[in-house]
């Protein structure tokens, strides 16, 4: 499975790759002000944009699945934007600009493993045009629900094991109506430097539809917004984002079987991550 | 097939999951089915509950909230199983 040039500023730094580390306790607080003050200015100008979105959410249409497309229009440059802040404020170095278009086009199955909170904006504001699932707690806040909903979001697995025959449903009629659809397998943010053992939905999903798995590798040196790394704390080493694509895998190769092509795909990961898990 | 139903259960796990590397014996009655235990994902768990019901022909709900508990470990689907039949009869 070749890999494609990764988007984002190469490493200038030539290091290998790094789990989470400290630095200088000034140079870590000074980062930690600026997240401070970024997250302040967003708190205080969000409320704008969400209104503006329940605007648009607003507005009466006949075609749900236009305006579903133009919502992440807005989700896509916002993330965007977002990122070009992030890099700009010096508290994370990720420039969603690069390798654009590089999916296929019409429907497809994206996956990625999940090393941080930031892997969605960066996915989402590199290609924009896709949809995900929620976690449960975020898609049922009053606030973001009708925004999520009317951009085609849907919202993700309770802790009920058969609540997958929703997801199945939900996530085929996003297919069907030719949306592509993001999933992070492992379900939850990976381990720093590893990842967890991958699920079947994406798989699942790929070998019903007949659509291809596009699979995404993210590398972070050093993490920021993992589980251990926190907004407010950042690493006093600037973290940097990369996001390779590799070759689509279409289930044919596997005659339709997801428990193939799971194992297959997720070696692939584990090859393309192996500097890291070192 | 003959046997308890936790032992059916069992043999049912490996042949409908299709658990190549693992036999029905290796499987721990009370041991979880999910992530930390056997290791089976939420499909998994969609393929076992077609498959309990052409098996014992009980049926669990989507919505119900009680699945997670039921689908916990083999000891707690043959207690579903059982309390399902019971109830039929």
């Amino acid at each position: 499975m070749n890999e494609r040039p990764e988007t984002g500023t190469p490493s200038a730094s030539g290091l290998p790759n790094q789990r989470y580390e400290g630095g200088p306790t000034y140079r870590r607080a000074a980062r930690s002000v600026v997240a401070v003050l970024s997250v302040t200015a967003y708190t205080l100008l969000g409320p704008f944009g969400y209104l503006l979105f329940a605007l648009l959410y607003a507005l009466p249409t006949r075609r749900p699945h236009r305006r579903a497309r133009f919502l992440q229009a807005i989700f896509h440059r916002a993330f965007a934007f977002m990122h070009h802040w992030l890099r700009w404020a010096r508290i994370m170095r990720y420039d969603p600009r690069k390798l654009r278009g590089a999916l296929p086009d019409g429907p497809c199955i994206i996956i990625a493993n999940h090393p941080s909170l930031t892997d969605t904006t960066a996915i989402i504001g590199t290609f924009g045009g896709m949809v995900t699932m929620v976690k449960p707690a975020i898609f049922r806040s009053w606030m973001l629900k009708p925004v999520l909903k009317a951009s085609g979001q849907f919202e993700g697995p309770s802790s009920d094991p058969l609540d997958m025959q929703r997801i199945i449903a939900e996530g085929r009629s996003r297919l069907d109506a030719g949306f592509k659809l993001l999933i992070f397998p492992e379900g939850t943010r990976s381990p720093e430097g590893g990842l967890h053992r991958f699920g079947r939905t994406a798989f699942t999903l790929a070998c019903q539809a007949d659509l291809p798995v596009v699979p995404l590798v993210i590398r972070y040196r050093p993490v920021f917004l993992s589980k251990r790394c926190r907004m407010l704390w950042p690493p006093a080493r600037l973290p940097e984002l990369n996001i390779a694509v590799l070759d689509a895998v279409e289930p044919t190769r596997y005659q339709h079987d997801s428990r193939e092509m799971r194992d297959a795909v997720l070696a692939t990961y584990h090859q393309h991550l192996a500097p890291l898990q070192a | 097939m003959e046997g308890t139903i936790e032992e059916r259960l069992k043999h049912l796990i490996v042949d409908a999951l299709m658990l190549d590397d693992i036999k029905a014996d290796d499987i721990v009655t009370e041991e979880p089915l999910f992530v930390e235990g056997l290791g089976l994902d939420s499909i998994d768990a969609l393929e076992l509950a077609l498959a309990v019901h052409k098996e014992f022909g009980v049926r669990t709900q989507a919505d119900d909230e009680n699945n997670r508990a039921t689908f916990h470990s083999v000891k707690s689907l043959a207690d579903f199983i059982r309390a399902e039949q019971q109830r039929s009869e």
